[in-house]
């Protein structure tokens, strides 16, 4: 008997060296397409942003004007502005503001009296980055693990109150997670501190007791990001694995009296496999920050930036901003797009 | 060896919140598969052939009747000793692109299973490697060049024969081929058909053989038995040739209906018997199964339904009350001579 096709094609993934000069070349002409994909963001968001109604100037005056302050006073003190906003036209500002991009430079601010975008949007990051973060992976951990456990034991009560859980979990929108645990246990139930997201008695820096203030402060934050996007973990976990547990592969495994933890590792693998790009998405979405819990719990993150930005039409800042969050999105799309040709084989090879 | 006596399985009917109507999937099925032997089940789809190899592979508890494997009645088994026997009977699936887990390469495929029975054989690591290469070879695929590769670079008929060895991992008596060519393609089917009757010989393993094409069942039991179910009943059994060629039952005769005539080994005629409705499962008549479907109905189909009783051949038997031979029949197979092609 012979075997049914000839092994006339080479289809292996080849010499280790061959190989990794392919993933080379791959993730080098993904990066070049991700920077032309930035560079078209930034001229997007650049006109969007300019052709906002109103302008800072304008906005600062009738700000000033709004809370009392006299007009011949308003104008004395916005007339501290014009130094950084443009008179040029829009095509040249445009020009140079691409000729600063290319050299890292993102301009500098209007409302925060010329402090460069790069160091505001900088020192706002970590305070996006580090709550957010927090929270995804909790949220992550927990929802597919407990969404695996759902799609076993779909048929018994265990299962059943789990996948309710996570379609009410999912259906709960994010700020009233954050005003909710605000009010619970920092109102109610006075356990956590408010209003700021460390103790402001402790000296910043690497210090224990500040350290401590600032893990104790994000508890609240990072709850209650986990718990509102617990809900899509777990639901998209589960009806992962009980598309997997349906593959014949699984029961031949049980069939031929593999252990339990061989056959889970098998369906927990395959199961995995549509939940990892979108983690590695959310990770880049996650910079755009999440602006209610910033605004709840006063944290001076990315998203509560780009708001005040916006309301107070500091073009620079804005399109820092949307830059920064553009850059986070496709080098996670990148990334994802990457990591998926080492743990899926069947899109490893160039076919 | 294993032996069924009248065994029955009926799904649903527990209720729920609009009442779910009960579909006896198996009602008092009785064979046997000696060991070596081949069985195969033929039917339409949801006449409980797909349940049957389920109930044997241990998928499935019986309602009432016995399942003997090796002259041992499995109800009377503890789980751990049930689960041991039944790891006796592999299945061989029917989708091939579904039984492989895409994450695993040839080698882990087969190495997961035989360090299993490497560890129950008090063998080592040598044994595992050695005997993955041997299975490979057997099921016709060169170890050289597969060992390494993932499932989704293999066609079809190469997965099929990757199941087959992963299922031989074990060293089962008995291999249960559920649809096994239905997804392969065409071409290809031959050689899974001789593969398996290639280990019927070589390696003494019964197959038992569920499908809804009589040429494959045919080809692959030559010699064994053939089963004809209708919504849970067997209406017609007896050695393959008997029934092939001499059919008394109409379902029988309607499911041969459906093949082509093939000149050359079969005789054509005026008579295709087809059947005159669609299936309703839903419908309990207290009569036969198949009379509101069969063209030979008369009146009394409706009032008893009909048990097996014994046809001219010996061995063979069908449960019809106005059997007809069939006018298309094929022509008989030389007892010595082995099919070359699709019979």
């Amino acid at each position: 008997m012979s075997p049914d096709s000839p092994p006339s094609v080479k289809v292996t993934t080849g010499s280790g060296k061959a190989r990794w000069a392919r993933l080379g070349r791959r993730l080098g002409a993904r990066v070049l397409t991700g920077v032309v994909m930035v560079l078209a963001v930034a001229t997007l968001t650049f006109f969007l942003v300019h052709s906002m109604p109103g302008n800072p100037i304008q906005t600062e005056y009738q700000t000033l004007i709004a809370r009392g302050v006299s007009p011949s006073l308003a104008a004395q003190q916005v007339a501290g502005m014009y130094g950084f906003v443009s008179s040029k036209p829009l095509i040249d500002q445009y020009g140079q503001y691409m000729w600063h991009l290319l050299q890292f430079n993102l301009g500098k601010s209007i409302t925060a009296s010329g402090e460069p975008v790069v160091h505001l949007v900088l020192s706002a990051a970590p305070w996006t980055i580090i709550p957010v973060l927090s929270g995804l992976i909790v949220s992550f951990l927990l929802g597919v693990s407990l969404g695996a456990v759902a799609a076993v034991r779909r048929t018994n009560r265990l299962g059943k109150v789990l996948s309710v859980s996570g379609s009410l979990f999912h259906g709960v929108p994010q700020f009233v997670w954050a005003v909710m645990l605000a009010y619970l246990f920092t109102t109610l139930l006075p356990i956590f501190p408010f209003g700021s997201p460390y103790n402001i008695l402790d000296t910043p820096g690497w210090n224990g007791p500040f350290i401590l203030s600032l893990v104790y402060s994000a508890i609240l934050p990072v709850l209650a990001y986990a718990l509102s996007s617990y809900g899509g973990w777990l639901l998209t976990m589960r009806s992962s694995v009980v598309t997997v547990l349906g593959d014949d592969f699984v029961l031949a495994a049980e069939l031929r009296g593999l252990r339990p933890l061989t056959q889970l590792r098998y369906v927990a693998r395959n199961a995995f496999l549509p939940l990892f790009t979108t983690l590695l998405l959310s990770v880049g979405f996650m910079f755009g920050g999440s602006i209610f819990i910033e605004e709840v719990f006063d944290y001076p993150g990315l998203g509560y930036q780009l708001v005040n930005a916006v309301n107070a039409r500091d073009y620079p800042l804005m399109s820092g901003d949307f830059l920064f969050i553009t850059v986070a999105v496709i080098a996670a799309n990148i990334l994802a797009d990457f990591l998926y040709t080492f743990i899926d084989p069947r899109v490893r090879k160039a076919a | 060896m294993i032996e069924a006596r009248g065994i029955t399985k009926t799904f649903g009917g527990r209720g729920g919140l609009l009442g779910t109507q009960p579909v006896a999937a198996l009602r008092g099925v009785d064979f046997v598969l000696p060991s070596g032997g081949a069985v195969s089940f033929i039917g339409e789809s949801g006449c409980g052939k797909t349940t049957l190899g389920r109930i044997l592979c241990g998928m499935e508890q019986v309602d009432s009747g016995q399942l003997l494997v090796g002259g041992t009645d499995l109800a009377r088994l503890p789980q751990r000793e049930r689960a041991a026997l039944l790891r006796r009977v592999q299945m061989v699936h029917q989708d091939p692109y579904s039984a492989l887990n895409p994450t695993r390469t040839v080698r882990q495929v087969l190495e997961d299973p035989l360090a299993l029975r490497a560890r129950q054989l008090r063998r080592g690591r040598d044994w595992v490697e050695s005997r993955a290469v041997e299975l490979l070879g057997l099921v016709g695929l060169d170890p050289a060049y597969c060992l390494s590769l993932y499932p989704h670079t293999l066609s079809g008929g190469m997965r099929q024969r990757l199941v087959i060895a992963r299922a031989l991992t074990v060293d089962p008596d008995v291999l249960v081929a559920d649809e096994a060519i239905a997804m392969i393609d065409v071409s290809l089917r031959l050689g899974i058909l001789a593969l398996l009757r290639q280990l019927r010989s070589e390696l003494g393993v019964s197959v038992l053989f569920i499908t809804h094409d009589v040429a494959a069942a045919r080809y692959v039991g030559a010699d064994g038995q053939l089963y004809v179910l209708y919504r849970g009943q067997v209406v017609e059994h007896g050695p393959v040739d008997a029934v092939i060629s001499s059919p008394m039952h109409p379902y029988t005769q309607c499911l041969l209906s459906a093949i082509p005539v093939l000149r050359g080994l079969e005789e054509p005629a005026a008579e295709q018997l087809m059947p005159i409705a669609g299936l309703d499962a839903g419908h309990e008549p207290p009569g036969c199964l198949f009379a509101d479907r069969c063209p030979n109905a008369e009146d009394d189909c409706a009032l008893s339904r009909p048990t097996l009783r014994d046809a001219k051949e010996p061995g063979h038997r069908h449960a019809c009350l106005h059997p007809r031979p069939r006018q298309v029949v094929a022509v008989p197979l030389a007892p010595d001579a082995r099919p070359s092609g699709p019979p």
